[in-house]
This record gives structure tokens, sequence and C-alpha cells, in this order.
């Protein structure tokens, strides 16, 4: 890999420094899951000064704060997957961090690394959005707290990336371009408000192998019934499928209030099926397969969390 | 009988220093003064070349050397059937594999710097990545043919278009594969080196044939064969891959090396050797089969075509197994299986476990299956009714009387162990209306061990007896990870009469004397009965010099284990050796053996095509999900007539190991190519299972020996893999049901699911 230095800090202060000193040239190393891939194909990193922050001590750990889950950036997701607090009350995230590549990726990659890395198919993503979690983002100014779909800017060319492999990336240096971060600016901490005991969720990756690979597509999804049996929540995001991950609340909310019903959930599984395919203009087999399984995973997933079937 | 080495599961000789970490691969070797090549591959696909310039290469940071075509004292054009692949390019380049130039540092990182100053001169031309347009087209893929057909074969029995009339119940459908790369964990690797004597020259690397590297470098450098050595290291892995892919590397890294006068290594990355090296032959199969009401078959037709990219590679021998193989292990009157190899500006298509056979194996046990949903019997029993015997005749009307025929044994087997019959209309019955459907499907096999009719099949080794009793066995069959030094290990002690630690296996070189490749699932077999002729020899010697020495008949003199019992008195094996060396023997001779040559016209496709078979059977059980396309494979059991098994735990080894190879080919594995290019160049985009997509592999093997291989045994390495394909994707198919068919491979997600569509199972 060609970079111009490499910088290991031991502090948010330093970090801060570093970033500030280099400015557009500096680019955050956590896991290095992605950046050391993205190198392999292209010498991205050439002209840059590689600041690695995984030495920083306040940005590990997982704690409770005020009733919500605390999460440093630089926690791993194997480190997430020996949660049990996170298992009881943000199960859907833990589901989640369980698909992600093989062991050996999930010993090295981090959570704030995959928000900042911002990809379209992205694991996490679709499930923190699920949970309402917010970002904390430190800069210069200070610092800044805002939900993780503010943190993602839609990003149609890469829908053009059939496979969306790490390596093939459009994008060496994501920051500013796919997330709203500005130069200088280091995520600090995921806050994940936990999720209430009655809601049913599920979330599904699917990958041309069971394991160890990118997703084709990726459903997260959460359902709260009323007491009489009536769809009073119901959470939906879809990963690799749109250029912009976020909660599709306009799909889901009409369903709130209705007793749930097959034909329903297929109504707004097509509907976002439809969304995928008016993304581009000529339909191809890569867009259709995604917008196809949208509706029927979608329509069988949201039957099984309100006991359907 | 009773064996004391042969059937045992003898661990593996390399097994400890592997594990351990110590083993030796290609890219471990260093050497004093070492320099690193890096081949400059073509831009494109198909272009003629004007001009390359290497000047400016020449002169860049720690470059010893740049090899061109005009460094090739000999011949330019090297080849396995034919010699129709430039060493190194001349005024053309027709697939992006070929290399222009190979320059020489003393890093990879400057020789890859350096590599990108070579300038070379191209005049692009419309590449023919499609067959059918190849076939069709005035333009010349490779000057060897000027009509892109490379090569074609047939068999034919009786008269094929007398049956798809009148009564009898046929159907006529289409298949197709793709390429598979064989995704070795070791990419390419050879270090050249000359030896102190001017001319001599060393090759040492991961090769999984050393003879014919051996006869390209004196071809191409004008080395006299007793001055070139080649030695093939640890190889981690080969399947194939490792025949022609790494022979052409060590040509040129041999012109490097004499060229700068220094050790040369050249190794590929895993991206280069995903555009490189050699794939599986991508085949198109129209199929025609026809039985009676009962299910008696009475015609089959396979006419295939083969993309057998730039190069001719082992397209010939590839073909003639499709087709003379074509028919399978079936009793059916009137036959005719055909194939055409097609020249493209595709990466070339080579030797691949298989060859040929997992391919038409497909097409026709898809074919089966179709045609017994079409007489609404069960495919297990439609096999049954038609599976040969002993004294049947094969698909080119070979009588199979020298053993007796394990098919419908194994066949038995797996539709008992996988529980096919009940599954097969309990499946069919309940997967109407759901979305997670399962589905169980068979194929059927059977494998010609070795070369077969028109090829010289020849094989020797070089085993001693040393001074103090211990054995070395020198054999040029190498070992890539099958266990072949093991088994061979085993086979000399057997018939040596030897304890198995009493016998080294050394490393393949070409010191021992000319055996052919390890291919085409003859090492056990042809490297055996070279074993057994050795041995026997050894014992005659041995003879010679007791009965002198104790002065008795040579037939009051017996081997027994470690023991000779020389007319009542026993002495140690190593007393025995002590005194042959004594008398002024040598314990020490070259084995051979020749296979018979089987009788086969080619012009009108009858005769003899092997020697020896083995017989297999795969069954599949699968679950595939009309909601996603994906396929979770569940059981899977897969049975074999090997003959006599010479070491369990390896051969159960090779059977689950072919039966995972086999998923990849059916269920995931696809070359991305795109004008010449294959865009997936590494593991994250060329998908092989992993550990969580492999189901239950249930081993079996059945035995039923003759006296032509050694101590009865046959091969194993290409059969585990051969009828997987088909079994899978049978299985497929079954889930799919009234869904639909998939008829190429792979069975990937899109495909699944877009067969799934318009279905009333929309998830609701």
């Amino acid at each position: 890999m060609k970079y111009q230095d490499y910088i290991t800090v031991s502090s948010l202060q330093e970090a801060l420094e570093q970033l500030g000193k280099y400015g557009k040239d500096a680019v955050i190393v956590a896991g290095a899951t992605d950046l050391a891939v993205k190198a392999r194909t292209k010498d991205w990193y050439e002209s840059k000064y590689l600041v690695d922050i995984s030495r920083i001590q306040e940005l590990k750990g997982i704690q409770e704060e005020q009733g919500k889950i605390i999460v440093g950036a630089m926690t791993t997701i194997s480190e997430l997957l020996h949660s049990e607090l996170l298992q009881k009350e943000a199960g859907i995230l833990y589901q989640a961090c369980g698909n992600i590549a093989g062991p050996q990726i999930r010993n090295q990659a981090t959570i704030g690394g995959n928000l900042a890395n911002s990809c379209l198919a992205a694991d996490t993503i679709p499930a923190l959005c699920v949970l309402g979690v917010t970002v904390r983002i430190m800069g210069q100014s200070g610092t800044r707290e805002i939900p993780a779909e503010e943190l993602l800017k839609a990003c149609p060319p890469c829908l053009r990336h059939e496979e969306m492999s790490v390596g093939g990336c459009f994008y060496g240096m994501p920051a500013g371009k796919k997330n709203t971060l500005k130069p200088e600016e280091v995520i600090t901490q995921v806050v994940i408000p936990p999720m209430e005991q009655d809601y049913r969720y599920s979330f599904q990756k699917i990958g041309r192998k069971k394991s160890g690979c990118m997703s084709r597509f990726t459903l997260a999804a959460a359902m709260k019934l009323s007491k009489d049996q009536k769809i009073e929540d119901l959470r939906i995001s879809i990963g690799a499928a749109l250029a912009d991950v976020r909660l599709q609340q306009e799909v889901t909310e009409p369903l709130k209030g209705h007793k749930p019903d097959r034909e329903l959930f297929h109504t707004c599984m097509a509907q976002l099926g439809e969304k995928i395919r008016s993304q581009v203009r000529k339909v191809d087999e890569n867009i259709e397969y995604k917008a196809t399984v949208c509706e029927r995973l979608g329509t069988r997933t949201l039957s099984e969390l309100a006991f359907l079937e | 009988m009773a064996f004391h080495s042969v059937t045992k599961s003898k661990q593996r000789v390399e097994a400890y220093k592997k594990v351990n970490g110590e083993t030796i691969f290609g890219n471990d070797l260093e050497m004093k003064d070492m320099q690193y090549a890096y081949g400059v591959s073509s831009k494109y696909a198909f272009a003629w070349v004007k001009n390359i310039d290497t000047s400016q290469a020449e002169q860049a940071p720690g470059v010893s050397c740049v090899v061109t075509y005009r460094d090739i004292p000999g011949d330019i054009l090297m080849g396995e059937d034919k010699q129709d692949q430039y060493v190194l390019a001349v005024d053309r380049v027709i697939t992006v594999g070929d290399i222009l130039a190979v320059v020489v540092a003393d890093t990879l990182e400057h020789a890859k710097q350096a590599g990108q100053l070579v300038k070379i001169e191209y005049e692009k031309l419309h590449e023919l990545t499609d067959m059918e347009e190849a076939y069709q087209s005035d333009m010349v893929v490779n000057p060897y043919r000027n009509d892109n057909l490379c090569s074609q074969c047939f068999i034919k029995k009786g008269n094929i278009d007398n049956d798809f009339d009148s009564e009898n119940v046929s159907i006529q459908t289409h298949y197709e594969t793709t390429w598979q790369e064989h995704a070795y964990i070791e990419p390419e690797c050879v270090v050249a080196y000359p030896g102190r004597r001017g001319r001599e020259i060393t090759v040492i690397g991961s090769m999984q044939s050393i003879y014919n590297p051996r006869m390209s470098i004196h071809k191409s450098l004008q080395i006299p064969l007793a001055d070139i050595r080649i030695v093939a290291t640890s190889v981690g892995g080969s399947f194939g891959g490792k025949l022609e892919s790494p022979e052409v590397m060590a040509v040129r890294a041999a012109a490097c090396a004499l060229k700068c006068n220094k050790p040369v290594k050249y190794l590929l990355t895993r991206e280069e050797s995903m555009q490189q090296s050699h794939k599986r032959h991508p085949f198109k199969f129209d199929v025609r089969v026809s039985a009676d009401k009962e299910g008696k078959l009475q015609g089959f037709e396979a006419v295939s075509m083969t993309d057998s990219g730039a190069y001719a590679n082992m397209s010939p021998g590839v073909s003639f197994k499709a087709v003379s193989l074509g028919a399978g292990p079936y009793v059916v009157p009137n036959v005719y299986c055909a194939a055409k190899a097609i020249y493209t500006n595709n990466i070339p298509s080579g030797s691949m476990r298989g060859f040929g056979n997992p391919q038409g194996i497909f097409a026709r046990e898809c074919a089966l299956d179709e045609l017994a949903e079409k007489l609404g019997m069960s495919p297990y029993l439609l096999r049954k009714r038609n599976v040969m015997h002993k004294g049947d005749a094969t698909g080119s009307g070979q009588i199979i009387d020298f053993e007796n025929v394990g098919a419908e044994e194994v066949l038995d087997q797996v539709a008992q162990k996988l529980d096919y019959e009940k599954k097969y209309w309990q499946y069919k019955k309940e997967n109407p209306g759901r979305t997670r459907r399962r589905g169980v499907g068979l194929s059927l096999s059977y494998r010609g061990n070795s070369y077969g009719t028109g090829v010289p099949d020849i094989g020797r080794c070089y085993l001693e007896v040393q001074m103090d009793g211990s054995v070395r066995l020198n054999i040029g069959l190498t070992e890539i990870g099958q266990g072949l030094h093991t088994v061979m290990g085993q086979i000399a002690a057997e018939a040596l009469m030897v304890s198995d630690d009493q016998v080294t296996v050394s490393e393949s070189t070409t010191d021992a004397p000319a055996t052919g490749i390890c291919n085409a699932s003859r090492g056990t077999f042809v490297g055996g009965n070279a074993i057994l002729d050795a041995a026997k020899k050894i014992h005659e010697c041995m003879k010679d010099a007791l009965s002198e020495t104790f002065k008795c008949d040579r037939e009051k003199i017996r081997f027994l284990l470690d023991m000779v019992d020389v007319d009542g008195k026993k002495i140690t094996f190593k007393e025995a050796a002590g005194i042959t060396f004594s008398t002024g023997r040598t314990p020490a001779f070259v084995g051979n053996y020749k296979t018979p040559d089987p009788v086969f016209d080619e012009k009108t496709g009858f005769g003899d095509t092997f020697y020896e078979y083995t017989y297999s059977c795969i069954g599949a059980e699968v679950e595939i999900d009309t909601c996603t396309g994906e396929t979770t494979v569940l059981n899977v059991v897969s049975a074999h007539d090997a003959g006599r098994i010479m070491n369990p735990k390896l051969a159960a080894g090779q059977i689950v190991g072919g039966a995972v190879m086999a998923q990849g080919y059916a269920l995931m594995e696809d070359i991305n190519s795109v004008k010449g290019y294959a865009k997936n160049e590494n593991f994250d985009q060329y998908m092989i299972p992993g550990i969580k997509d492999v189901g239950r592999v249930l081993p079996v093997t059945v035995e039923n020996p003759n006296d032509r291989g050694p101590f009865g045994a046959r091969s194993l390495g290409e059969p585990t893999l051969d009828p997987g394909l088909g079994a899978f994707t049978n299985a497929v198919n079954h889930a799919l049901g009234e869904l639909g068919k998939v008829k190429s491979s792979p069975a990937s997600l899109e495909k699944v699911l877009f067969q799934c569509k318009g279905s009333k199972e929309d998830g609701r």
C-alpha cells in the first residue's frame, strides 16, 4: 500500500490535531478492513496521510448511559457480538453483526468504520436505522449528534456497482462524498435507544454464500402490535438496493392502525420494489433481482413477524 | 487377502509439516541473489502487436534484464496437444493472459514498476468471445487452424435416428456449463536457477507436471534434456490448474535465469492467476434421449460445442472424455455423442478435475431426470432399469467383462442412504404453494481411468532398497495434496513386504524416469503398477543373492513382513538387503508399466475406450427459497466403486472434497468474462463454498476389485467430482418443480429466483 505517512495517535486530541494539520489529505484508519482491500486494487492513498485511531481508548467500550447504549466507534463487530447488553436490548443489530463477513474481518472491523465507509451494502446500517440510533461526531468546532440517517448521503452511482465489492468500490475516500462528515471530523460514539421488548424483529442478509460475502439484499424490519392486534409501529430499512439507506417511512406509515394482512404487506413491499426499480432508467437483471427479493422476502418476513405464518 | 499396508488409513507422509507450517511452497524458496520476474500481460484479448519496446524498462531501477521472444533461441511455440501457444508474444496477442515481456529485477516492486515502462504498439481487433460467433467468423483466432475448429471427435453405436419417432417417449433439451476456476489456495510460483556448468538449469516450484515443462524448456531454449532438472515443491492444490499454467511460466523463468545468470522467482498474484491461468471448458449440449413406455432407454444423443479459448491445450482430450463417457454406465442400443472444440479469444480452457466428464454427465443426468418426469417414473428407477452390469456394452460398444460393474451398487447405496425414493415423491407433492421447497437429485456416472485409447500411457518409477533395509521410492507423479505419495509409499511397502515406516517417498523430480503427468486419475493405477514391477525385480534380485549365499533353491525363499524365510531359516529384511549388496548386486530397479491400448476406431466412433473404469454416484438434497433464490445444501451422499481402496481416510477426504468442489461448480462459481477479461479477479467476487455452505457429506465406497490395478486399486481423484454438477442441479430442479428449470451452471441466486417468478408463491 502506498501512502505519504502513517501516523498512529493515542488520543482524540492528537487525532484532531493530525486531521487539522493534513485537512483533505488525511484519511482515518480504524480496522482497515475496507481501506486495505481498496488499496489492493488502486493506489487511492498514495498522496494521503493515514491517521490510525485504533489505539484511542476513549473510542472503545460499550456502556449504558441514561437508559441508552453508548458504543464506542472503535468497538469491533466481534466485541458487539460478545455483548449481552446488545443481544438483549438491540437484538436486530446483534443479528446484523453475525452476518458480517467472517470471524477474521469481524475481529478487526469497527462499527464506526462501517458507518464512516457508508457503503450502501453495509450490514449494520439498516439495523441502525431501524433502531433509530444517533451518531456522535467530534470536530474542530466541538461535538454534534445526529441521527444515523442524516450521516449518510444518497449515492446513485453505487447502484451501477453490481456486486458492491469492497475492492471495486468507486470511492477510496468516502468522507464528505457518501456521508455528511466534514474534513477533520471523526465519529466517536453510536448512541442506541434500546428496542422495546414487545417489538418483533428480523434481520436478513442475502448473499451468494452463507458467510464471507457482500450483501445482494439486506432487510431489517421491526414490528409492534397493539393490544388489539393492530399494527402500532412498523420500521423497515433495506440495504444493498437503494441509493439512500434509511427508514422507509412512506411505505410503512399507511399500515399503522391496520390489522396485519398478507395482501397489505405485499402492497407495501411491492411499493418498495418499485422504488428500487425506479432508481435506474433501464432495469437490468441485477436491479430486477433486488426488487423481486424485496417484494417476496419482505412480504414473507412481515407476515412471519405478525404471526401470519 | 490380508494386507499390512494398503487398505489401511496411513497418515499422510507430509501431514505433520504441513499442519506445522514448516512445508516449503514455491513462494517460500529464497536464494542468494534471487531476482523477481514480472510478466507484462496483454492489454487486449485480440490484437496485432506492431512493436515491443523494452528500452526504457531495461534502464529502470533494479532491473537485471528484460526477456522477450527475441531471447527464445528454439521453438517459440509450445503446447500440450498442439504447439500453438507463444511462449512470449511475437506479432499478435490472442488472449488477455498472453505475455509480451518479462521484466527481471531485484525486487518484485521494481519489476512491476519497470513493467509499466514497456511500450507496446497494438492494433486492436474485434475479440471473438462467443464460440458460435468464432466458429462462423472469417477471423482466425489461432493460426494453428484457419477455421477456428480446434478439434472434434465422436462415438457412435447403432443408429440414433431410428428412435425419435414411433411410440417411444423422448425429450429434446439443451444444457450449458460455464468456466470453473481451480481456486487452489497457492497461486503459481516457480523458481529457475542456472547450475554451475553453464547450460544446466533447474526449475523448482508449484507444478503438477514435471516432464512436460522439461520438454518445453528443451525445445524452446535448446538445452539437452539431461541438463534440465525440474523439481516439484509441495503443491498447495492444483486440480489440473498447475499443468499448463506453470509450464509456460517455467520456460519464461528459465529464459530469464539464463539471461541474467541468477536465480529468478516468477510468481503470480491471485488476480494474475485468475486472468492468465486456464479454466474448465465451458460446454453447450443439445441432448435427445428416448425410452420405451416401460423406461428402457432406446437412444441417447449429445451434440456439443466447447470453448477452447485461445489455445488447444487439452481440448482434444477433454472433448474425448466428454463424448466417450457421455452415454454413461447405461445399456443404450443407439448412441451418438459428438463434440467440437472452438478457438476463441477467451482465457484458455485446460485441465480441470473431471476433464469434460462432469460436463457430459450434467447434460445426460439432467436430461434423464426430464425423461423420468415425462414417463411419470422415479429418476432412481429409470436409472436402475437401464444400468450396466458385467458383460454389457458401453456407449461406444466396449464390453466390460473384466470386472463387476459397480454402477448399480453405488446407485443403490446413494438412493438408500439419502432416502431418495420417499423424498422424491414427498417433496414433489408438498412443494407447491411453499416458499421453502426441498428437492433431491441423483447423478450416476463412470470414468475411464488414465488416458484411454490412442494416448501412450506409461508409468515408471525408481525403487531402491538401501543397505540398512530402508526403502526409497522415486516417482515423478506429483503430490498435489491428493495424498498420492502416501498411497505410493503404501503400495511399495505392501509389494516389498516391509512395514510402511521403512519406505520414504522422495519429492518428485525429473531424476525419476519419465512417467507422464499425474493427471487423468491415473496416479494410483499406473504409478502403483510401475511400483509392483520394480518390487518384483527387487525381490528376484534379492532371491538370487540369498540363494547364492545360503546355497538353496530360489523357490524355497519367501518374503514375510520385514523378514525373509530362507529355506526355514528366518533373517530380517535388513540382513537380506546387506547380503544382497555384499554379493555385488544392487536391489534397486526401474519399474515400468504400460497400459494396454484399447482399440477404438476414430472414423466410426466405435470400440474400446479405456482399460479400467471407476463407477460413481452422487445424491444431493437441497432446500431452495423462492423469495431469495438461495439454495441450501442439506445432505450429500457420494458413493464410488474404485476397486480396492488403498487408504480409506484419504479416499473419504477425496470424496468429500470432490463433492464440495462440485457444489461450488453447481451453485455459485461463475467467471464474469467481459471482452475476454475475468471481471471477478479474487475470491470476494468469485464465490467458492465456505464452511457454512457445506452440508453433511457422507462418503461411501463399494469394492469390486479386479486384477488390472495394483492390489485391485483403481483411481478416485476425478470420479469424486464427476457426477456432482448433475446431482446438485437435479436437486434444485426437483425443488423448483412446476416453477421451472435451471439448465446452465451455476444455479445462481438470480437464475433460481427468476425461475420462480410469475408463480403464485410471491411470498403472499
